[in-house]
């Protein structure tokens, strides 16, 4: 096998795979074109392998029409692949291509009119001799259209940017070697003799676009050429094993069905069967080093990525974790975060983190709705570069002009790429990145990773929403507690306030009292003090003239005295004072004495009797003295106010722990209807108080039960009836 | 021998009607009208400057000093604290009492209540 056939044998290969690849995966126009350009070239390829082996002329005539097949169609699918690529809309040169294609198609299996006859070359193959017209007006045809089509491609990759312009530098520079190695296939054909072994250069070039198909996403074909490298890799090895054990064999053993070539056998396979694992691992590893390119660890990033986003909770810091690990990792010049706020049905975006952006572009960019909806569909990464493919795809004319629209802004900010974050079916937010500082573009690899990385970062941007949320409502809450509690203290404030302004006032009002007392009965003692004196004769003997009036003035000024004494008890009952201090060992007797004395003259007056009758030897009490004496000097005084005829007895005895009072009068009587009301609070209730002024009992009686309640004692009354007299027991405990 | 009555009260015609009084009963008066003067009364009293009156009636509302403190004063002494003392006022508030009878059982007296002729008879039967 000579190198011609080597080459030829590459190209064909090569060239197969690569249009077996467009026809399985392609699913656009160029894809096909760039197809069956690839099995035009293919035939070629395998053609003239047949032609480097061929024995015979007859037999490389033959395989020369069926390269030729295929070499006529290089031009014409180029030249559409180019439009269709370069997405020039004219049908005329492609279509002019076409006719041409076929003219030479059809000439070239008429004999003499393309290909006439063949020369033994290099010692080693029938080469086509100097040829006729047609064939020479179809190389240049050849070369202009490869001309060009390479003048195109330069002019458009002066002028396209991102991933399009790399994906028009590799197309170009693949063509351009192929090309270059390929055209020197017809230097034979006019007596230039060189060997045509740089052919192999179009292997190269087909190898040079499947390059470009993997790492820029040229023809946008998600392949699977790895997985292929793989496989071709480990067939071409068990191939290569294979027949070198068998050459082994033949050689040392001189056949592998020899009983020894059976034993050497048996070991040899379980070196092979570990051997190929290793040889696996290392394509593997070889495919993925060379082939993708990755500058950084696919699992090291996501698990990196993973772990910071478990130990974080905080919104900010997250979304700072997935803006700077997906940064670091792709080499990205910028990269953002926004998250989709929804309020009343609609759609807020808010910029969460960037950095390299304008924060005015980007939200220009997002607040395209097309782009939430489309995400939202999707729900992939969306790449910038795919975009135009996706417009011509659409059959919507809105749809296509959204994708434009977006295109353009996305330009506008030199965003690449938009990765939506999409958590619980909906779409809460978008990563937008920028370009690779390497100017590269995104890998498939690139694009997988980023995808399951945003789905890692929805799932914790929900989580720390969430927990955000709960946190601003235990805020919320905190806030109106502390509202609240503020109130509460402010009502508490004035209310405390209010307290002790009552507490002053009340304070004023009992030092009003206090000093109210002071100044009302000073001179109402001053007064009753000078009228004693008249009266005991300290200032001489009373002229007749005066007796009567000194008398009367003596009684008013009595009254006054005992409405002042009654005024300020009721007085300090009403501020809620006590008007009882109880003082232990108190002889009951003196008092009662000093009450009979006192109203013995009265008593007189009225020509009544008064009597006390007590035990010899009263049990001393707790009491206040003053006030039990106005108590019972009350009751007395009333009995004689009600008396007429007879008089009043007084009685007392003790009996268990208790001292008795009777006061027991001659008088008219209480009815039952009165003898209800005599001891009711008067203050409390003010018709009957009406009613007791009515009476004319006054205040006396209440009082006297004030100052007997005061002293754990009781007082209630009884009577016959109307004139039949009454009786008014007061009862005291001794302890 | 008569017996010495120190009065201390600051409205002059109480002074003069209990003055006529406890004279025309045979005591021997003497009066007070202000609280400090009282005070310095006591202090000479505790110091053997001045021989104890056999009886103090104490008016507890005095212009400058409270009576309560003058009877405190008298009542940690002992040659002023076991001299018959009976507090007079007229101010029947319980707590100004209660002190009074925390300071040694006194008697408080409402001066309106008594006519000249009746607080004679108490002081008597107080000074037998």
């Amino acid at each position: 096998m000579n190198l011609f056939a080597i080459s030829g044998l590459l190209i064909g290969v090569t060239g197969l795979v690569e249009a077996l690849i467009m026809f399985l995966k392609g699913r656009r126009k160029a894809q096909y074109l760039w197809g069956i350009f690839c099995f035009s070239v293919m035939l070629w390829g395998l053609g003239s392998y047949k032609i480097a082996i061929a024995t015979e002329p007859s037999q490389a005539i033959l395989w020369w029409r069926i390269a030729y097949s295929g070499v006529i169609f290089i031009p014409v699918f180029l030249i559409h692949f180019l439009y269709e690529f370069l997405e020039i809309r004219s049908k005329l040169v492609p279509g002019i291509f076409y006719i041409l294609g076929i003219f030479f198609l059809v000439t070239n299996h008429i004999n003499g009119l393309f290909i006439r006859e063949v020369k033994f070359i290099f010692n080693q193959f029938y080469y086509l001799s100097f040829p006729p017209i047609l064939y020479i007006l179809f190389v240049v045809i050849f070369l202009i259209a490869v001309i060009y089509t390479l003048f195109r491609l330069w002019r458009a990759y002066m002028i396209e940017r991102g991933i399009k312009r790399i994906q028009l530098r590799y197309l170009f520079i693949s063509l351009f070697i192929g090309f270059s190695g390929g055209a020197t296939s017809f230097l034979p054909v006019f007596k230039i003799y060189l060997y045509p072994f740089l052919n192999i250069t179009v292997a190269l070039g087909i190898l040079i676009v499947a390059y470009a198909i993997l790492r820029y996403r040229l023809m946008d074909i998600r392949i699977i050429v790895r997985k292929m490298v793989i496989y071709i890799g480990m067939a071409g090895l068990v191939y290569g094993a294979f027949y070198l054990v068998a050459w082994l064999y033949n050689i040392f053993l001189g056949s592998v069905f020899s009983p020894k070539g059976y034993i050497i056998g048996l070991a040899i396979a379980p070196v092979f069967v570990g051997v190929f694992v290793l040889v696996d691992k290392w394509l593997k590893h070889f495919a993925n080093k060379y082939l993708f390119f990755s500058l950084y660890n696919y699992q090291g990033t996501i698990s990196e990525l993973t772990s910071k986003l478990n130990y974080d909770i905080d919104l900010d810091k997250i979304i700072n974790s997935i803006v700077n690990t997906i940064k670091r990792t792709m080499q990205l010049d910028k990269a953002g975060v926004l998250l989709i706020k929804r309020e009343n049905n609609k759609i807020y975006y808010k910029i969460s983190k960037v950095i390299g952006f304008n924060e005015e572009n980007g939200i220009s960019l997002v607040q395209d709705n097309f782009l939430t909806r489309y995400l939202q569909k999707i729900r992939k990464p969306l790449v910038k570069e795919e975009m135009a493919l996706l417009a011509k795809d659409s059959k919507k004319v809105g749809e296509r002009k959204s994708f434009s629209q977006l295109s353009q802004n996305m330009e506008k900010i030199e965003a690449s790429l938009c990765l939506p974050l999409i958590s619980r079916n909906e779409l809460m937010g978008i990563i937008v990145l920028g370009s690779k500082v390497s100017g590269d573009a995104y890998s498939e690899e690139d694009l997988n990773l980023l995808d399951i990385l945003s789905k890692q970062a929805a799932i914790a941007i929900q989580n720390a929403r969430l927990y955000k949320e709960v946190q601003e409502f235990n805020k919320t809450l905190q806030q109106k507690v502390d509202e609240q509690t503020k109130e509460i203290r402010k009502a508490y404030e004035v209310e405390k306030k209010a307290h002790e302004e009552l507490k002053r006032l009340d304070r004023a009002k009992d030092q009003f009292v206090l000093a109210t007392q002071h100044h009302l009965r000073t001179p109402v003692t001053g007064m009753s003090g000078y009228l004693d004196l008249i009266f005991t004769g300290s200032f001489g003997k009373i002229p007749k003239k005066l007796e009567g009036a000194l008398k009367k003035f003596q009684s008013a000024t009595k009254i006054l005295s005992k409405l002042i004494d009654e005024f300020l008890d009721i007085s300090q009952l009403q501020i809620g004072r006590k008007v009882v201090a109880l003082k232990p060992d108190v002889e009951l007797a003196p008092i009662l004495d000093e009450i009979v004395e006192e109203v013995s003259m009265e008593a007189e007056t009225k020509k009544l009797f008064i009597k006390l009758e007590k035990d010899k030897s009263l049990p001393k009490i707790n009491a206040d003295p003053e006030k039990l004496k106005t108590a019972l000097f009350n009751i007395v005084d009333n009995a004689l106010k009600y008396t007429t005829k007879g008089g009043i007895t007084i009685k007392v005895n003790s009996k268990d722990s208790n001292i008795l009072i009777e006061v027991k009068d001659t008088g008219k009587g209480i009815s039952q209807q009165d003898l209800e009301l005599l001891f009711n609070k008067l203050f409390e209730r003010g018709d009957k108080a009406d009613k007791f002024y009515a009476t004319g009992r006054g205040i006396g009686l209440f009082m006297s039960t004030l100052i007997i309640e005061a002293h754990n004692g009781k007082i209630w009354a009884e009577s016959q009836g109307q004139d039949k007299g009454s009786s008014f027991f007061i009862q005291l405990p001794i302890k | 021998m008569a017996k010495k009555i120190l009065l201390i009260e600051d409205d002059l015609a109480i002074t003069d009607v209990y003055q006529i009084a406890f004279k025309g009963a045979g005591f021997k008066v003497e009066t007070l009208s202000d609280g400090q003067s009282t005070m310095d009364k006591v202090k000479d009293i505790q110091s053997g400057k001045e021989n104890a009156p056999d009886l103090i009636l104490l008016d507890i509302i005095l212009p400058d000093i409270n009576g309560m403190d003058i009877l405190k004063e008298i009542k940690k002494d002992e040659k002023t604290k076991n001299i018959p003392l009976i507090i007079l006022s007229n101010n029947t508030d319980v707590e100004l009492k209660r002190m009074g009878y925390d300071l040694g059982n006194q008697r408080c007296l409402t001066k309106s209540q008594y006519t000249p002729t009746q607080l004679v008879e108490i002081l008597k039967k107080e000074l037998k």
